[in-house]
Order: C-alpha cells, then sequence, then structure tokens
C-alpha cells in the first residue's frame, strides 16, 4: 500500500527534508512559547483586549 | 473589568459607524440565507417546492444558499468583528474612511449580483466559487481594498505589538486572496459564461485546496481571531494561554493548507494526494483542539456565567461546536470514514454543525454584545437572547443528530451486499425515499434556527429603539504603557509581530509550502496519464449539452466519480480514471448524491427515457425527488457561442482540430438534427406526440451529452 502511494510520487528526497524542517520549525515555535524569558510580556500581551477601550464596565 | 481604562483619551474616534453598516447586513443576509437554506431543505423533503420555476430548482438554490450563509452571512459579520476590534487593538481610527464605505458597499453589490445571477443559473458549478467572471474580478478588487485598508491601518497603529486576534485576520486577508485568485483563473466565453483554465483532476485539486480552505481561512481563522478577542471581552478575563495561542496560530494555519484532498478520497486522485490530505487533516485535530481548549479555558473561574449571561452562552457553546466540527473533520478524513460518508449527508450535519453551532452562534454572541455598546444602550431584553440559544441550540441539534442518522442510513445501504455478491439496495431511490422523513426533521431543525433568529431581529430592533437619538464616537485611547513594545531583550517573535511586513509574508510562506507542494507535481500531469486511455474531447453537440448541465446545478446531486470501492462499482460500473475527465472544464466530481452517480449513465437508457424523466422524474421513477425542467424542452441551444467556445477549448490544450474549432456550429446543429431523429422516432414507436422544434431545443444538447457520459474510449 505504501509503495502504490508513493509510486507516482518522485520527490522523496523532498519529503524527507520537510519533515526535517517542519519539525525544526515547529520545535522552534515550542521553545519561543514555553520560553519563561517570555512569560510576562505573553501576560501582558493577553491583556490587551481587556485594556484596548476606554468605557468603564461595572 | 476595574483597570479596564486606558491611557490619555487621543484626538481621534473609532469609525463605529463601518461597524453598525457591517453588523445590519450580517442580520438582513443572515435571514436571507436561513430562509434560502430552510427552501433548500423543504425542497428536498418534499419536491414541489421547487415550483417548477427554473429560478427556483435546488441545483441554482442550493448555491445561493451556500454563497449566502458564507460569503454575505458570516462575511459580514468578520468584517463587522474586525472593524471593530482592529481599531481597538491597534487603538486607532481604520486607515481610510473612504476605503471603509467602499468595502462595505462593494461587498454589498457583490452579494446582489450573487442574488441575481445564481438563480438566473450563471455559474461556474464549483463548490463556493460559483459566481462568474465579472463576479470574481469584482470580489478580487473588493478584497483588495479591504487589504489595503486593512494593512494601513497596520502599519498606522499606536500598539507595538499585534496581539493574536490580529494574526489571524492578517493569514485570512492574505490566504482568502491567494485562494480565490488561483481558484478562478478562468477565460471568458461569453459575458456570463467562462470555463476555468483547470479541467479535470486539476481543477478538482485546486477546486478543494480553495474549498477546504474557504472552510479554513474564511469561517474558521477570522472567527478564531474573534474569539480571541470577543471571549475575553465578554467573561472580563484574558485568554486561557497565550502560548498556546501562538502555536495554535502557526500550526493551524500551516497544516490547515493541506488538508484539501480529503474531500476526493478514493476517487481518481492519485493516491499519495489522497493519503496526504488525510494524514494533514488528522494533524489538524491537536492545532484545533488546542484552540478550542483555549477558549473554553478562558473561562476558568467563571463558569457562573455560562448560567447567567446569554452572551457567553453563545460563545461558549459556539467554541464547543468547534471543537465538535473539528474532531468529526479529521475523523471524516480517514479514507475508511471517508468510503462510508463521502456523498451523503453526514458531511451535510457536519458542515452545518459548524456553520450553524461555530459560525452562527459566535457571531450571535458578538452582535449581542456589540450592538448595545455600538448603540451606546442596553440589550433590550437579556431574557429574549437566552430563549433565543435555546431554541437555535435545539434546532442545530435536531440538524445535525438527522442529517448524520440519514448519512449513516444511507451510506450503509450502498455498501450493503448480500453474500452473493449482490447490492441488496441495487434501487438507488430505496435509499433515498429511506431518509425523506429525516429531511423533514432537519427543515424542523431549520425552521427552529429560524425561529430563534427572528427573535433576535426582534431584540435588536428594540434594542437599536432605545438607543439615544445623539451619536457618540468613542475616542481612541492611549497605549497603556508605550514602553512595553521598547523594553530591551524583545525575543525573535516579539519582533516578528512587530514587523507587519515580516509576520505577513512568513504567514504567506506558511501557506504557500502546502499549496505548491500538494499542486505543483499534479499540474505535471503526464506522470500520470496512461496515454493508451486517453479518451476523445466533447463534440459540439455534446459540450453545449454540458454547459446546460452545468448552468442548472446538476453537481449539487449528482457526481461523476465512481470511486475504487466495490460496492461503487457494483452499482455503477468501472471505477472512474484521470483520463476520463481529463478535458472537463470544470470537473464535475461532485460532493454528493442524493441522486445516483452519471459518470457512466450514457447508454443505460434511451433517449426517450432522458425525454420523459426531465420532463417529470417521475414518470419512470416513482419515488424521485428531483426537480421537474419541462422549459429544456423550449429553450433553444445556444449554437451560436460554440465556435467561440471550442476556440477557448483548444487554446487551452483540449485536442480539437481546427475544422471542428470553425464548423462547432454546423457540427452541433447536424448532430442535433440526428439525434431529434431518432428521438422522434422513439416516441412515435410509444406512440406520444413529439415536442416542436426538437432539433433546436436544449433537451436535445442535455441528452446528446448524458448519452456520452462513461462512453468516451469505449473500444
Amino acid at each position: 500500500m505504501k509503495q502504490e502511494a508513493l509510486s507516482a510520487f518522485q520527490y522523496g528526497d523532498l519529503s524527507s527534508f520537510a519533515m526535517i524542517l517542519f519539525m525544526l520549525t515547529f520545535i522552534g515555535f515550542i521553545y519561543f512559547a514555553y520560553n519563561k524569558h517570555n512569560k510576562k510580556f505573553f501576560d501582558q500581551m493577553a491583556r490587551m483586549p481587556l485594556n484596548s477601550d476606554n468605557e468603564v464596565e461595572s | 473589568m476595574s483597570e479596564a481604562t486606558g491611557g490619555p483619551l487621543l484626538n481621534e474616534t473609532y469609525d463605529d459607524k463601518i461597524v453598525k453598516a457591517f453588523t445590519l447586513a450580517t442580520l438582513v443576509f443572515g435571514l436571507v440565507a436561513f430562509i434560502v437554506g430552510l427552501l433548500a431543505a423543504l425542497q428536498l423533503a418534499y419536491w414541489p417546492f421547487n415550483f417548477n420555476l427554473e429560478w427556483l430548482t435546488f441545483g441554482r438554490i442550493r448555491p445561493l444558499h451556500t454563497n449566502a450563509a458564507i460569503f454575505a452571512f458570516a462575511g459580514n459579520a468578520i468584517f463587522a468583528g474586525i472593524y471593530h476590534s482592529s481599531q481597538r487593538l491597534l487603538k486607532t481610527r481604520m486607515f481610510n474612511d473612504t476605503l471603509s464605505w467602499a468595502h462595505f458597499w462593494g461587498w454589498q453589490a457583490i452579494i446582489l449580483a450573487a442574488a441575481i445571477s445564481l438563480p438566473l443559473g450563471f455559474s461556474q458549478s464549483k463548490e463556493y466559487a460559483e459566481l462568474e467572471w465579472p463576479i470574481d474580478i469584482a470580489i478580487t478588487v473588493v478584497w483588495v481594498i479591504f487589504a489595503v485598508n486593512f494593512f494601513g491601518t497596520l502599519i498606522r497603529r499606536r500598539e507595538k505589538h499585534m496581539y493574536v486576534a490580529i494574526w489571524f485576520y492578517i493569514a485570512t486577508i492574505i490566504t482568502v486572496a491567494v485562494l480565490h485568485i488561483f481558484n478562478s483563473l478562468e477565460v471568458p466565453v461569453g459575458m456570463m459564461q467562462s470555463y476555468p483554465v483547470w479541467a479535470g483532476i486539476q481543477d478538482a485539486l485546486v477546486q478543494w485546496w480553495y474549498g477546504h480552505n474557504a472552510v479554513a481561512f474564511f469561517l474558521t481563522t477570522p472567527f478564531l481571531g474573534l474569539m480571541y478577542y470577543y471571549v475575553p471581552k465578554a467573561s472580563g478575563r484574558p485568554i486561557y494561554s497565550y502560548r498556546l495561542s501562538i502555536i495554535h496560530f502557526w500550526a493551524l494555519v500551516f497544516i490547515y493548507i493541506w488538508a484539501g484532498p480529503h474531500h476526493l478520497l478514493n476517487t481518481a486522485l492519485p493516491d499519495w494526494a489522497q493519503t496526504l490530505g488525510m494524514v494533514f487533516s488528522l494533524m489538524l485535530w491537536a492545532p484545533s483542539w488546542g484552540g478550542m481548549i483555549n477558549g473554553l479555558l478562558t473561562l476558568r473561574g467563571a463558569w457562573h456565567l455560562l448560567r447567567t449571561d446569554p452572551i457567553v452562552k453563545f460563545l461558549i457553546t459556539a467554541v464547543t461546536f468547534y471543537g465538535m466540527s473539528t474532531f468529526e473533520g479529521p475523523l471524516l478524513s480517514i479514507k475508511s470514514v471517508s468510503s462510508l460518508a463521502h456523498y451523503t449527508d453526514w458531511i451535510i450535519g457536519h458542515v452545518h454543525g459548524g456553520a450553524l453551532g461555530w459560525n452562527g452562534f459566535l457571531t450571535f454572541g458578538m452582535l449581542y454584545f456589540l450592538i448595545p455598546k455600538l448603540w451606546n444602550t442596553k440589550l433590550y431584553s437579556m431574557k429574549l437572547a437566552t430563549t433565543h440559544f435555546w431554541i437555535g441550540l435545539t434546532g442545530i441539534l435536531l440538524y445535525y443528530i438527522s442529517m448524520m442518522a440519514s448519512g449513516l442510513t444511507q451510506g450503509l445501504m450502498w455498501q450493503a451486499i448480500n453474500d452473493k455478491g449482490q447490492l441488496i439496495y441495487p434501487d438507488f431511490v430505496q435509499t433515498v425515499t429511506e431518509i425523506v422523513p429525516l429531511y423533514w426533521v432537519r427543515a424542523a431543525g431549520g425552521l427552529l434556527f429560524i425561529a430563534g433568529f427572528l427573535i433576535m431581529l426582534y431584540n435588536v430592533y428594540m434594542t437599536i429603539q432605545s438607543a439615544p437619538a445623539e451619536e457618540k464616537a468613542e475616542a481612541v485611547t492611549a497605549p497603556v504603557h508605550p514602553k512595553d513594545g521598547r523594553h530591551t531583550g524583545d525575543g525573535g517573535h516579539r519582533k516578528l509581530e512587530g514587523m507587519v511586513i515580516t509576520f505577513s509574508i512568513l504567514s504567506f510562506l506558511a501557506i504557500a509550502v502546502g499549496s505548491v507542494i500538494e499542486i505543483y507535481p499534479t499540474l505535471s500531469l503526464h506522470k500520470y496519464i496512461d496515454k493508451n486511455a486517453m479518451v476523445e474531447p466533447w463534440t459540439p453537440l455534446e459540450q453545449a449539452g454540458r454547459d446546460i448541465y452545468v448552468k442548472e446545478g446538476c453537481y449539487v446531486c449528482h457526481s461523476q466519480m465512481i470511486r475504487k470501492l466495490p460496492f461503487d462499482v457494483i452499482r455503477f460500473g468501472e471505477a472512474s480514471t484521470i483520463e476520463e475527465s481529463i478535458y472537463n472544464r470544470p470537473f464535475q466530481w461532485g460532493s454528493k448524491r442524493t441522486g445516483p452517480d452519471l459518470a457512466r449513465v450514457g447508454g443505460k437508457y434511451p433517449h426517450l427515457w432522458h425525454l420523459r424523466h426531465m420532463n417529470n422524474p417521475r414518470d419512470l421513477v416513482e419515488a424521485s425527488l428531483m426537480p421537474r425542467y419541462p422549459w429544456l424542452e423550449k429553450k433553444k441551444i445556444d449554437f451560436y457561442s460554440l465556435r467561440r467556445k471550442f476556440s477557448v477549448m483548444q487554446s487551452l490544450g483540449v485536442p480539437y482540430g481546427d475544422e471542428t474549432v470553425a464548423n462547432a456550429d454546423k457540427i452541433a446543429e447536424e448532430e442535433a438534427i440526428t439525434l431529434a431523429a431518432e428521438l422522434t422516432k422513439e416516441i412515435q414507436a410509444a406512440g406520444g406526440s413529439v415536442p416542436e422544434n426538437l432539433e433546436r431545443t436544449q433537451i436535445t444538447a442535455l441528452i446528446a451529452y448524458l448519452q456520452a457520459l462513461g462512453q468516451k474510449g469505449k473500444k
């Protein structure tokens, strides 16, 4: 089935390259998102919608 | 929200007039979309609701319904939310008021053009891309206006950092532009007719790359942006995890674009593309649920709001529906599940869970929140909003459950094979009559949804009535901590989101990678085509008939793609090949079988059968749901345009000889005379009366086309 699925696809190296590239990018984003250094900044960002207008609600 | 006050007021106001305009347009077109949907639902339950009027047949009403729901209702809702939230998140008025209004009126004009042209039968018969080329161009222009206005606002913003909602808006604007342009590459052959440059399998792949990402980037990413803004606003607490929202955004944008081929599972599409579509669809589970959890958990510590506040009820239920639909979607994308569910009402149930539950309820929640603010008053009645919620929810559940039951029933009946290897339900219509009761339940569900919406309209009307006479424009506030963005140690992504252009290019790359890898290999078609299996292109009369088939929207109920599945092959004949549809502009593989597949219907019945069947299907198939098409015996074939059409086809690479192109009209006329003579003989033998001018009426062209289906390339 795998053979059949890939028989007409002639870019085998491309898929290996793509997988490695995508994995690295993904790990990069995880690292960035969960880096403790950024936490305070994210908390500020998260409050943006709540700070974003001037009406005072009850 | 005690500290919700911003910095000092600036000498500039937010443009809420435009938000009001989009809000009202959302409500008006919501009503239209829902009522047209109800009409379509009733037509399937009881065929006389087609009213024997060509403008109201299901084939034309269904595209009107889908286009109205997606582009008119959801579209206006997105614009209302984007214009409202972006100004506040970016601390600036929209870039240019004239552009805002050009966007508004341009979009409404497009909707009007769609509402007129679709019932008149001007259709490209590609799902959610039915509108003809002049309207396609108008859409592009208006979208560019919107983009310029939006990016202009981004550039003049006072807030350095872009909140996650803005990222989703950016991805939406870029991707929808790319999708629309590539799927609408077409060559005009008349004022309101065109042929796509793509044909057959390419057209199928491009169309579903577009079709699926219309769901992803018109009905998902913008609404997620709205979720990330309005759920915190309505509940008064920040989003559960900003980190998760970053992962959510990039993973979703990157993966979604690959999922299109799951609409073509088990078809003639090469297996690797099917597998790719399936695998990426399964991967979507992760970011989708990450986003859902992020929305839901925003309410942590404030779950009581779910009991007391109808706005929160709507928003959180919408997010729950998002979770359910994005669970079901990947499930349906598994090849074996698809073999059961594809072409059935399960898919219809699935999309309505998303459209009514996620898009509908999120819009309602957002509007109940927005309208009192925009008109500077209080909502007329919270109680009525709660009533709307419960009635609407009941409607959605009735809709969803009936369609899932209907889909499973029909899917299982199609598959049922006895121990001799024969179909247990060989008569297709049997599998349809079985589900008609469920069509009534679905219509009842839709009716409830509309009833809830009418309550909303009343509530909104009363709210606006109570608004103070003078309008109050809200002043723009300066960012609370203007220095925030400038502190040292700005890491990679933080810089990134400060830079609109870089960010936009990266988003574009994220969607371009999948698009190119998936579509490019299919454009080098020669690898997949068996030269010995090539078929003859349509003859002029057949092409004239095909244009009628396309115009009438037959694809909404009839597929032309026999899947490589045993029960499909036993029922309809040999599996369809790539070569058979290679010249088809547009492809007509279809996505739903309310009627049988037509890929090999040619030669199955005599001409007379088709004549009588198109005049009144019930004369031949007693339980048929199909509308009557008596006007096909009156309307004339457009012979004149055939030469132009064939010259376009030839230039697009269809192997027609110069002779054929130059004489396309005459050849068609001769073919029509021959076919009409055969038909006349059949009618006389059966003792009927021969309709007038048979050799010039559309029914003859259509019969020529139907009789040729599956007959090309036969040795």
